[in-house]
Parts: structure tokens; C-alpha cells; sequence
């Protein structure tokens, strides 16, 4: 009789034991399928770049940009409207609004040696793939703003 | 013939068939003269696209280009279809396959970008031309220029006055 009661208890534990380790499958199971990871850290730089005069801003972040640009582009002016930070994980959306009420997104899509590949989704001007090393700026302009064009400048930090 | 026995018989001349489905295409190909025949053109056409690959002339069209997206180019007329009776052709010419998908898009070579060091994998502009200015390992530009767009964007909230600055 108590051998058997031993049984019982004995059976339920192990069954106890199975159920909380399926749980735990169970629970772990979306989090790898998710696969965010470690967050990605990007920058994201709004420039305004016009034909009319007024030089390069004097902060380092223009001047840099101004020796990206300059070589390409013609522009009378250069300033830098804002710098906004985001840490993305995999497949995660990155947003920023952009002062033409434009949202710029970016996802994440895979991570390997040769940098972040990245979905570029910009309102009604732009989508785009791109490998990007850390370091290496997307550059996406053009976009007619107040008397000059905007610029939108991506960027893989850490 | 139906594109599944088009499909039977390409996998059969790649050696995908299995034993059975062997046997069974050479009893087929041994009475069917025009089965023979369209077997034929397939050894034909996969060794000049062999020969082709060997040769290493196969462009790297993305990363070697600079891109442009024309609304005037989606009435270009579309690069020949391969013929109906080898679909696979559209597999062993993609860059055929990519221009066709990419109607509006007209593409201009840029000389000394590296290509290994190219990000941009594509790109669509929504019909606006877009301009790759620059690919290489210190940045990748890209400039939408003045007109079209899937809604007129920023063009429309300062009335697209502005012109490209390039």
C-alpha cells in the first residue's frame, strides 16, 4: 500500500518536472525565434543643404559631413538639423521623423562580418537594402526642404 | 508540353531525378522526338551558359553601377523574354531577370567604386530618378532627384520648386 502511494507521488513529480520543463521549451521558444539579439546602435543625422549662401556650420558633425558631400553635391549651405540616436535590435524597427513630417525607418535584417544588412524605408521618396559597415554612412538626399533639400545620413556605430 | 513536364525534364538533364522518375523520362525520351529534341536545346543552352560563367564576363550589375529610376523608363520596352518552353533561362540570365523587374530603372556605369565595398543591394525611388553618387568604403550617397514619387513627398510641401543640386 505505501509503496504504491510512493508510486503515485513519484509519478506526479515526474510529471510536474515534465510539464515545468515543456514550459520552460515553451517560454524560451519565442525569444530565440524573435531573434532581436544584442540591440545595434545607429545614428541618424538630419542635414539641410541649400543653394543659398551661408557656409558650412561650424560643428564638427557638419564639417564631417560637408567633406562627404562637398565632393559630390553642390550646395551653397550646409547645417545640421538634428542627431538622433537608436538601438535596434534584429528585424526591429528604427524611426525617426524627419522635419518634412516624413518618418525615416530602418531595420536590421542580418549582422555578419562585412557589417548590418539594413532595410532603409523612407515615406514616399525611398526604399532600399544596404550592407553597412560600422562607420560607413548612408547617405539618402534630395529631398526638397524650405530653400534647400534634406539629407538623411545613417550610420552604424556600435 | 505543360511547364510540369518542363520542369520534369530540367531536372532530369541537372540529375535531380530520382532513379525512378530517370527511367521513367528516357522511356518517355525514347519515343518523344521532340522531347529529345527540347532535352537538346537544354545541354545547348547550359553549356554557353557554362562557357559564359568560365569566361568570367558575367557583370556585377548592382554593385558595379550607378543607378538611376526613371518614370519615363517603365514604357522602355522590356528586354526579350526567354522563350516559354525553358523557363529556367530566366534563372541563368539574372541580369536580364533584374532589368525586367526593374522597369524603371536605368542604370549608368561608375567608374572607381570598389565593389566589394558597395552597401547598396537595391533600391526603389517609387518612379522618382534616384542617382547612386557614391558606393565605396568611405560612404554611400544617394540623391532623389526633383519630380514624380509615390505621392509627390516632400516635393509637394514646399511646392517642388527646388531644383536638383547636383
Amino acid at each position: 500500500m505505501r509503496s504504491s502511494r510512493l508510486c503515485v507521488l513519484a509519478s506526479r513529480v515526474v510529471a510536474v518536472a515534465v510539464l515545468s520543463a515543456a514550459w520552460l521549451v515553451v517560454a524560451a521558444a519565442p525569444a530565440r525565434a524573435d531573434g532581436a539579439g544584442e540591440p545595434i546602435g545607429f545614428e541618424v543625422t538630419v542635414v539641410h543643404v541649400s543653394s543659398e549662401p551661408g557656409g558650412v556650420a561650424k560643428d564638427p558633425r557638419a564639417r564631417r559631413i560637408d567633406g562627404l558631400l562637398g565632393k559630390k553635391i553642390r550646395y551653397e549651405s550646409l547645417r545640421v538639423l538634428t542627431t538622433e540616436r537608436r538601438s535596434v535590435g534584429l528585424n526591429e524597427i528604427g524611426s525617426v521623423t524627419l522635419p518634412t513630417g516624413q518618418r525615416f525607418r530602418f531595420r536590421p535584417i542580418d549582422q555578419g562580418p562585412q557589417g548590418v544588412l539594413i532595410a532603409v524605408d523612407m515615406d514616399a521618396a525611398a526604399q532600399g537594402d544596404f550592407r553597412v559597415p560600422k562607420g560607413k554612412p548612408i547617405v539618402l538626399g534630395g529631398n526638397a526642404y524650405e530653400d534647400g533639400q534634406l539629407v538623411v545620413i545613417l550610420e552604424h556605430t556600435d | 508540353m505543360s511547364e510540369q513536364w518542363e520542369r520534369r525534364l530540367q531536372a532530369f538533364h541537372d540529375g535531380e531525378l530520382s532513379r525512378l522518375g530517370r527511367l521513367r523520362m528516357e522511356r518517355r525520351l525514347r519515343r518523344d522526338p521532340e522531347a529529345r529534341q527540347q532535352l537538346a536545346r537544354l545541354s545547348e543552352i547550359g553549356g554557353l551558359v557554362r562557357e559564359h560563367e568560365a569566361a568570367g564576363e558575367a557583370p556585377d550589375l548592382w554593385h558595379a553601377i550607378r543607378a538611376e529610376l526613371r518614370p519615363a523608363a517603365a514604357t522602355a520596352a522590356p528586354p526579350e523574354p526567354a522563350p516559354e518552353r525553358v523557363p529556367w533561362l530566366r534563372w541563368a540570365a539574372p541580369s536580364l531577370a533584374a532589368a525586367a523587374a526593374a522597369a524603371a530603372i536605368v542604370v549608368t556605369l561608375y567608374g572607381g567604386d570598389d565593389p566589394a565595398a558597395a552597401s547598396l543591394r537595391w533600391l526603389d525611388s517609387g518612379g522618382r530618378s534616384a542617382m547612386v553618387l557614391q558606393d565605396d568604403r568611405e560612404a554611400t550617397i544617394i540623391w532623389l532627384l526633383e519630380g514624380g514619387g509615390r505621392d509627390g513627398g516632400a516635393s509637394s510641401s514646399t511646392g517642388g520648386t527646388h531644383r536638383a543640386l547636383i
